[in-house]
């Protein structure tokens, strides 16, 4: 079969799977700030920081220039907001545990959820362009008081910044999607997993656990997840190798994994 | 063509675990088993050697410790997977047939082992054009008692032959030249962060003009006992939509002409 008839099948064969279905829905609006969703959390286990790099400054703009935080609880819902201007050329490390614990006053809602960083400016050359600026950087967690944190960067481009609000720009499918983790999950650690929703609606994923021994289906749970909103829970363990996969009608739905072993912890995507 | 390096680092040793499952459901994969190769460039030719063949299903672990009787001194080991079998030696590196996938792409975890803990990162490496560049941006030095930094500096290119490039270490509020030594193509190139005066308000700048790579930091603590590791992204990844990579040209140039090694 002629190679470009092979592409041609091929096209047609994924069409229901790409088909006004992007990973990152583009903003109506040139200039749109947008962010990740990076996981916070309060507790006595974690502290959390974000490096905050003055993108203006990386680009030649020297003007000053401001972030806008906002923290999001759970359920997707905004609690804090707050503007921060960027030093230039320096490095600027934000301690999320402190500004949750003293700048947020009695406004903090729950004990985890996220938070997006908009760089209010757009340098010129980006949108010529025809680019938006993103935050996709780094957050980092210290562990029980550790000496040293550990990094993750950005991984969805999922929420924009617009004049009536925070608009979730992860895409949605029309069909159920699996998102196999390429991870094996090991019986010697602990682990939790966070799963956060992108998207403009309520989702529904379920996380299936298959054995790396046999191939055979351990165990499946099923979680509602509203737009903006976080999962955050311990992953059962088991005496065996497995691995994950999670279902549900959303181009990507990739976590954030913490595994613990003893007082160690890592982080990362999964 | 994906391949997965065995990381080296100071007090570790690297441990890469490939996987023979699609990452999706909805990019086209065969349920095959496939052939795990371990690659390196050697004298002037990569050498491929066939380890294992992995089911469809199915992961392995692969630790440098494993591959020294394979290996010479001071090369850098890098995984594949095929579905079929590849020549002994090849003068290019080989373009594997493999399941192919985007959303992700398929990984491998890239970890470093030490006595104590365990660090690791999901990723996988394309090899780069030898024309290609490297410009990064450093928020990771980490600063206490017995805690030290380095760059891990990770190049793969089609050519075996062995090329070297200066890497060039800046404050980026200063633009002074901090640092300037010579890495090498096909290799994991360990370069400490600690030597340069750097504090914690400080952002180094790293470039390296004549050769791409991927740059990962790596943070230690009391020669093992805990690990932090973590890679950036290109300066693409600033943007979103629209021409990226015309918006990282805009970025490498200016940076670039900023930071000369005078």
């Amino acid at each position: 079969m002629p190679a470009n008839m092979n592409n041609l099948i091929k096209s047609l064969k994924i069409l229901p799977w790409t088909f006004r279905q992007p990973l990152t829905v583009q903003p109506k609006q040139s200039g749109t700030p947008i962010s990740d969703l990076f996981f916070w959390i309060r507790n006595d286990e974690f502290e959390v920081f974000f490096e905050l790099l003055n993108l203006d400054y990386l680009f030649g703009v020297m003007e000053k220039t401001q972030v806008e935080i906002v923290f999001f609880n759970k359920d997707g819902e905004v609690f804090f907001e707050k503007n921060i201007e960027l030093l230039s050329g320096y490095r600027q490390r934000l301690n999320i545990t402190e500004l949750l614990d003293h700048g947020c006053g009695s406004s903090i809602s729950g004990d985890y959820g996220t938070f997006a960083i908009f760089h209010l400016s757009t340098p010129q050359i980006v949108r010529e362009m025809n680019a938006f600026i993103a935050e996709r950087g780094y957050i980092s967690y210290r562990y029980k008081k550790s000496p040293i944190t550990m990094y993750v960067h950005g991984n969805y481009d999922a929420i924009g910044k617009v004049e009536s609000g925070y608009i979730p720009l992860g895409g949605a499918s029309f069909l159920k999607r699996i998102y196999n983790l390429q991870y094996q999950f090991s019986p010697e650690n602990k682990y939790r997993i966070v799963l956060i929703n992108p998207c403009e609606k309520v989702k529904k994923l379920s996380i299936k656990t298959t054995s790396l021994i046999d191939g055979r289906k351990i165990r499946e749970n099923v979680f509602k997840i509203n737009p903006r909103g976080t999962l955050y829970l311990d992953l059962e363990q088991f005496s065996e190798p497995f691995r994950i996969s999670i279902e549900g009608r959303v181009v990507m739905a990739r976590p954030i994994i913490f595994s613990f072993k003893e007082r160690e912890m890592d982080v990362f995507h999964g | 063509m994906a391949y997965f390096p065995i990381l080296s680092a100071p007090y570790c040793q690297g441990e890469t675990t490939v996987y023979n499952f699609s990452p999706n459901n909805w990019e086209v994969a065969e349920k095959i088993d496939q052939y795990l190769y371990l690659t390196f460039a050697y004298e002037g030719v990569w050498h491929n050697l066939l380890l294992n063949q992995i089911g469809y299903g199915n992961c392995h672990v692969l630790s440098r410790k494993d591959l020294t009787s394979n290996l010479p001194d001071d090369v850098t080991p890098f995984i594949s997977l095929s579905k079929s079998f590849l020549e002994k030696t090849s003068k290019e590196l080989p373009d594997t047939i493999i399941n192919k996938t985007n959303f992700p792409q398929y990984r491998s975890s890239l970890g470093l082992v030490s006595q104590h803990a365990k660090t690791s990162y999901q990723g996988e490496l394309t090899p780069f054009s030898s024309r290609a560049s490297l410009l990064t941006f450093a928020p990771f030095l980490q600063f206490g008692n017995n805690i030290e930094n380095y760059i891990l500096i990770v190049n793969l290119e089609i050519s075996p032959k062995k090329r070297i490039e200066k890497l060039e270490i800046y404050d980026a509020r200063k633009k002074k030249l901090c640092k300037q030594l010579d890495i090498y193509s096909n290799h994991v190139n360990i370069i400490s962060l600690d030597d340069m005066g750097f504090n914690i308000d400080d952002l180094p700048v790293i470039i390296c003009r004549g050769m791409a790579s991927v740059p990962i930091y790596f943070s230690v603590l009391d020669k093992g006992k805990s690990l932090s590791l973590e890679h950036t992204n290109p300066p693409a990844s600033l943007v979103i939509l629209g021409n990226r990579f015309g918006v990282q040209n805009y970025l490498k140039n200016y940076w670039f002409l900023q930071c000369q090694p005078i």
